[in-house]
């Protein structure tokens, strides 16, 4: 490689810090400059990091851009140098002197004492008298890596990359308080005062003891120098320790750390647990003293920080996945089923409760015509009894979901499930405290033992789970939070099991009040049914075969690819087109006929119910990364209603055990013709009996049997059936 | 000297003859690679048997440890230029070693150098190894030593001359430490004064170095592993052979080096715990490095297949001693004995059977002799008395301590394949604190999950464990085990313990077949053919239909069950007299928990 032209790249740089602008703004007026303005700040003070993005560089000069990130140390300097050449130039004489601090007083006093001393030339002194530029300096750069850069793992840091500017992501782990660090020492000699300076680059230094002025060393007066604290220049130091997050981490490994360097403006950006991105130049580190000569063979390395970003949990763990990872399983034909596949997949089966919850994930859309606000969160409660993996399903969602609050009715602090109004023992101020559920706010809050709940959040959930606020009216506080939240509620049966003879109120004890605010209840059960059975048999001998999973089956999604595709669905804001209304209208009319003429239903069929329809067809069309609700979303979204209430009701009816027998003949006796003669046809029984899953030979059977019993008679042509 | 004993004794020299050719570290590992397979590793001495003392510095040794920790990458100068005093400048290479002993006037140039990095590893002997293992190769070094004992000679005088050669070199280094130009910082004359009594190291090491052994009574060496290449087969608490070359220049302790200053905040804590006194924990520069995966050394194929039935009953008449003559109980102990997770699906582990020995009487120190039979047949093995001292006094699972960047052992970091015995006769009504209650849900994780969660303080990490465990207990067991069962004795000694010593002196002639059938069996390959999986699926359904007790859970240990009892009957293919034995045994079970 041939050697760079570094004055050459010097002129590059100062053109592109002068010159480079973005495309005019909105008002057309020319050009932005993107640095420029930044410089007059730092001659005035007002800023003292500038941060130089390489995307801008490799815009005006890739070449360059590329040897930054090659050699970054290198330009931080040469860029340094330029900037404080150019500043003079950006000074602005109408915005006043600029502000003076102790050192510019101490250098001025310098200059105008050697001014009196050599009122000639500079050329007296020699090169190291001069001050250093550090010392001048009021300004620190910064490069920001490009775009395409992506994060590494710590462990991904390798030899090769020594000198270059990395990404590296991870969890701060420790960091030693800012101390102040040394940047120039400035010594005095005792026979000449002549003041002698030091740029310091090391975390320990070696100090100058002799004095290196012309007069002294001519005259051979072996002056000594003396460090002066006032004169020196201090700059800001912190050290951190990052280590990379656990899904970095391969298996059976520990998660790898590394130290890192922050200076100036850059320390107190994070604190231990914070989960940051830092972009710094990978160095080894100076070795010192009795150290260098034994290990010599060994050195450590450090990030020397340009840039600390805070970076939320999520952010931090999906930055891996990009929208097309995602996309590319969205073209399966069963993505929808998969994806509630891959909701807790070590649970096995009740798909269709997995579904819901995959809607809870995505909700609904929130809507606020003439200022009444109707929420899109869907709240879900769960109840079955004990041992039905409830708890399970609650505490995936929380780790799925990115934003979660996980807690039990009975809240372990004593702020509980809603606010609190603390008195603060040092000040005795009165403050807030929120509760689990103003910490979800715009995500989701999994309570379990829902029916433990106290009974003053009890009546606070009401105006969570519809108004979506929190009232407080405690000790001279009066205020509204914000819970913008969707509830998944677990609940245990209050006679240890579900009893299906009692309604569900009686059975977890809330109000009915509360019940309907969930857009969906199920009731888990693990019941024996042959053909799940087998399913379940033929699965567990498979695997235990085997020793995999059965070929056919799909492996579920990782968790953050579903997370960032959740994600994805929620930016989309469908709406309800003009042609699918009439389809809802009826669609709810038939549900509120239906519970009218069923009296056992368990569940009430009210508005409310229609509003939860809108928001789960409304989570679907999300689900399909559609901007319009289509008919199937709204058929889904009512099968998903009637089986959750199925899953209420069948119950029931099996509590009485019924032969096939007995359920033909009530279906048969539903057809009886309200007026005129009491006679059925035959074909007609049939229809409707096997519509509902009952083979003709069943009905043939009952025919015979009530025939018998002379309920009814039943012509010859068998095809008429009248009544006795 | 012949050729091959210079390879142990002067590894180094080869090695800067090889890299002065440019040769790479694979390159070189695969030359050492071929001698040590070739018949060199007999010769090798082992660090585990051998005291550091009697073992030359720089010479070729071998190891047998567990990963305990993984101390991260350091980077090292793979080629540099040495310049001498008259101005030529050699080529030397970092591979291998850690510290470069400068001659007279040398000094070098590493701003040529061409760096690159190597993996730190922190070893300990493998935890809960049983004293038989240990015996075997205490057995086999004392064989082997007539044999060589005109290399052992040697050695010794290798010794002498290593000494003379160390004085030697702090001269050297005293000389060279104060015309080196790189020391322009620091106290110089200290640091040389310190190099010439390394004794002083003693007494300067006030703080005892923390091992770090998850058993705190391990006597024998821990050590520092240096790798070079395939980083990513090494993983955290598996047991590894390793054959390197052995650095132990007291110069390589921290606590020299803290004193003369590394000013920046925490460094020194955390150099003082990666860099220990290496009298305590040496450094093993990695050539060779190769999974145990028999931790059993006796352990061969060639075990006959035609005796493996005859092993097979004798092993279950030796547990049904064991278990005071409960025939059913031996079955379910050789079951236990055969399990090991073969698959994860999921959060579950299949095949983890934790079996549950209730009925044991307290007072008679009965599970004490148990465990003292079962030791005898097993490679590793822990027992645990849950006494509440034992839970509230230290943690079992490991966590990160950020002080020191170090994993900070447990009493649960163990290899794979442990079997962890937990004698909860000993369990007193008291207090647990949450030191106490960590533990119980560590425990409990492992029963149930074979998973233990390390505490990395900002957030757990999950571990896969496969740590079969066994309760013993008077009533139902505070964890959820597989499978329970009363224990019925037959024979009553009137004194446990000379029942146990006659019993195991009789038997002492069979161990080493069992040892090997266990090692052999519990891992073959098992075959569930299809002509039984129409019944067993029926069975299942069949028994849902009776009653609510048969859950997915309980079928799958069913299942379970019959691989393991056909292991234990010495076959690989379940068939149709083990699975209806295998429901007979279960009902019999269900009787004995319902009496």
């Amino acid at each position: 490689m041939a050697p760079r032209d570094y004055t050459e790249e010097r002129e590059t740089a100062r053109k592109f810090l002068a010159e480079f602008c973005s495309d005019g703004d909105k008002k057309g007026l020319g050009k932005n400059y993107k640095y420029a303005p930044q410089l007059v700040k730092i001659a005035h003070r007002e800023q003292t990091a500038i941060e130089i993005d390489i995307d801008d560089i490799s815009e005006h000069d890739p070449d360059l851009a590329e040897a930054i990130g090659m050699n970054t140390r290198r330009y931080v300097n040469l860029f340094s140098d330029i900037i404080s050449e150019m500043l003079p130039d950006y000074k602005d004489p109408t915005l006043g002197p600029v502000v003076k601090d102790t050192l510019d007083v101490y250098i001025n006093h310098r200059q105008r004492l050697e001014n009196q001393n050599h009122p000639e030339q500079e050329t007296t002194r020699n090169a190291r008298n001069r001050y250093p530029p550090e010392l001048m300096r009021r300004f620190e750069v910064y490069f920001k890596a490009t775009q395409h850069q992506k994060a590494q793992a710590v462990r991904d840091v390798k030899a090769e990359s020594i000198g270059k500017l990395v990404c590296v992501k991870g969890i701060v782990t420790r960091s030693t308080q800012v101390k102040p660090m040394m940047q120039v020492a400035t010594y005095t000699c005792d026979q000449c005062g002549h003041e002698t300076y030091q740029p310091i680059q090391s975390p320990v230094f070696m100090p100058l003891l002799l004095c290196p002025s012309t007069e002294c060393t001519t005259n051979k007066s072996g002056g000594r120098l003396y460090l002066q604290t006032r004169g020196s220049k201090f700059i800001r130091f912190q050290e951190l320790k990052i280590q990379e997050h656990s899904d970095q981490v391969p298996v059976g490994n520990i998660p790898r750390s590394m130290t890192v360097y922050c200076r100036g403006e850059l320390t107190r950006q994070a604190q231990p647990g914070d989960h940051v991105l830092v972009t710094g130049v990978y160095l080894p580190m100076m070795r010192h003293g009795f150290k260098q000569l034994v290990g010599g063979l060994l050195s450590e390395t450090y990030l020397d920080a340009h840039r600390v970003i805070k970076m939320n949990k999520t952010v931090g763990e999906d930055a891996g996945v990009t929208d097309d990872d995602v996309l590319k399983h969205l073209e399966d034909e069963d993505f929808y089923d998969k994806l509630a596949y891959s909701v807790a997949p070590e649970i096995y089966g009740h798909e269709d409760v997995k579904k819901a919850l995959l809607l809870l994930l995505v909700g609904g859309v929130d809507k606020s015509p003439k200022g009444m606000k109707i929420r899109g969160n869907i709240n879900i409660c769960l109840m079955g009894d004990p041992g039905v993996a409830k708890s399970q399903l609650l505490s995936y969602i929380d780790r799925l979901a990115a934003r979660s609050q996980y807690t039990t009715g009975r809240g372990s602090s004593g702020v509980g499930l809603t606010a609190a109004v603390l008195k603060d023992p040092i000040t005795n101020e009165m403050t807030l405290e929120g509760g689990a559920l103003v910490l979800a706010d715009r995500g989701i809050c999994c309570i379990d033992e829902f029916d433990k709940m106290m009974d003053s959040d009890r009546t606070a959930i009401h105006e969570v789970m519809e108004q979506q606020t929190i009232s407080i009216a405690k000790a001279g506080i009066m205020t509204s939070l914000n819970a913008r939240v969707s509830i998944l509620a677990a609940a245990n049966p209050a006679f240890g099991r579900y009893n299906p003879k009692k309604t569900v109120e009686q059975n977890i004890q809330l109000p009915a009040a509360l019940l309907s605010r969930f857009d969906l209840l199920w009731l888990i059960q693990d019941k024996p049914d042959r053909e799940n059975d087998l399913r379940l048999a033929q699965h567990i001998t498979y695997v235990h075969q085997h020793n995999v999973q059965p070929p056919s089956q799909f492996k579920p999604l990782p968790m953050n690819v579903i997370r960032h595709y959740i994600s994805m669905c929620q930016k989309q804001q469908p709406i309800i087109p003009e042609a699918l209304t009439e389809y809802l209208t009826a669609s709810y009319v038939e549900l509120r006929k239906e519970a009218r003429n069923n009296k056992n239903t368990a569940v009430f069929t009210s508005a409310r119910s229609l509003l939860a329809v809108l928001r789960l067809s409304t989570a679907l069309a999300r689900l399909r990364l559609s901007d319009e609700v289509s008919k199937d979303d709204v058929r889904e979204a009512i099968r998903l209603m009637e089986t959750s209430k199925a899953s209420l009701t069948s119950e029931m009816e099996s509590g009485r055990y019924q032969s096939p027998t007995d359920m033909i003949f009530a279906l048969i006796q539903e057809m009886i013709p309200p007026s005129g003669p009491r006679t059925v046809k035959l074909a007609d029984i049939i229809d409707r009996c096997t519509s509902k899953g009952f083979t003709p030979d069943q009905v043939e059977k009952t025919v015979d049997e009530y025939e018998e019993l002379n309920v009814w008679q039943v012509n010859s042509g068998r095809s008429k059936l009248t009544f006795v | 000297m012949t050729d091959l004993e210079k390879y142990i004794v002067d590894p180094l020299s080869y090695i800067s003859n090889l890299a002065a050719e440019r040769k790479n570290v694979s390159q070189i590992c695969d030359i050492f690679r071929e001698k040590i397979q070739k018949g060199l590793s007999e010769m090798i001495p082992s660090l585990n048997e051998t005291s550091q003392d009697s073992l030359k510095a720089n010479s070729l040794i071998k190891y047998r440890g567990m990963v305990q920790d993984m101390f991260g990458e350091e980077l090292f100068p793979e080629y540099f230029n040495v310049v001498d005093s008259s101005n030529t400048m050699k080529m030397k290479t970092g591979l291998l070693q850690d510290i470069y002993q400068f001659k007279d006037g040398e000094r070098a140039d590493f701003d040529t150098a061409q760096m690159a990095e190597r993996q730190c590893y922190y070893f300990v002997p493998i935890p809960t190894e049983n004293s038989w293992i240990k015996d075997y190769y205490k057995s086999k070094r004392l064989l082997e030593q007539p044999s060589s004992s005109n290399y052992d000679n040697r050695n010794k005088r290798n010794l002498e001359s290593d000494d003379e050669d160390s004085n030697g070199f702090e001269q050297l280094s005293q000389l060279s430490g104060d015309e080196n130009q790189f020391m322009d910082i620091g106290e110089v004359t200290e640091s040389s004064k310190k190099m010439k009594t390394p004794k002083e190291e003693d007494k300067k090491s006030q703080i005892p170095f923390n091992l770090n052994f998850p058993i705190d009574t391990e006597k024998e060496t821990p050590c520092i592993g240096v790798a070079y290449e395939n980083y990513d087969d090494i993983k955290l608490n598996t047991v590894y052979e390793i054959y390197g070359i052995l650095s132990n220049h007291p110069a390589l302790a921290a606590n020299t080096l803290n004193e003369n200053g590394s000013a920046s905040g925490f460094e020194t804590d955390e150099m003082y715990a990666k860099s220990p006194p290496p009298s305590l924990v040496p450094r093993i520069h990695i050539v060779l490095i190769r999974k145990l995966e028999n931790i059993d050394p006796s352990y061969q194929l060639i075990l006959k297949e035609s005796r493996l039935n005859d092993i097979s009953l004798k092993l279950r008449d030796y547990l049904q001693q064991v278990l005071l003559g409960d025939r059913i109980a031996a079955d379910y102990l050789f079951c236990y004995l055969m399990s090991r997770v073969y698959a994860r699906k999921d959060s579950r582990a299949i095949g983890k059977f934790s079996l549950n020995l209730t009925n044991l009487n307290i007072q008679s120190q009965h599970t004490k002799y148990i465990y003292t039979a079962l030791e005898r047949i097993l490679p590793l093995s822990l027992y645990c008395p849950l006494s509440l001292e034992n839970m509230n006094k230290r943690r079992m699972t490991p966590y990160k301590d950020y002080k020191s960047n170090r994993l900070m052992s447990g009493s649960l970091q163990l290899p794979d394949g442990t079997r962890l015995i937990l004698d909860e006769t000993a369990l007193q009504p008291g207090q647990l604190d949450t030191i106490g209650v960590q533990n119980t849900r560590s425990l409990n994780d492992v029963v149930c999950w074979q998973k233990l969660e390390y505490d990395f303080t900002y957030h757990k990490q999950e571990f896969f464990t496969d740590f079969p465990v066994l309760v013993f207990s008077e009533g139902k067991s505070v964890f959820q085990c597989d499978c329970r069962l009363p224990l019925k004795t037959i024979i009553n000694p009137d004194n446990l313990e000379s029942y146990y010593l006659q019993m195991m002196a009789t038997q002492e002639s069979n161990f080493q077949d069992f040892r090997n059938f266990i090692s052999m069996m519990s891992f073959r390959d098992y075959t569930f053919p299809d002509d039984l999986k129409q019944e067993v699926e029926q069975y299942f359904v069949d028994m849902r239909k009776q009653d609510n007790k048969m859950t997915a859970d309980a079928f799958l240990n069913l299942l379970l069950f019959a691989r393991l009892l056909t292991l234990s009957r010495s076959e690989t293919t379940l068939t149709a007299d083990i699975w209806s034995c295998a429901k007979a045994l279960e009902q019999e079970r269900q009787r004995r928990i319902e009496a």
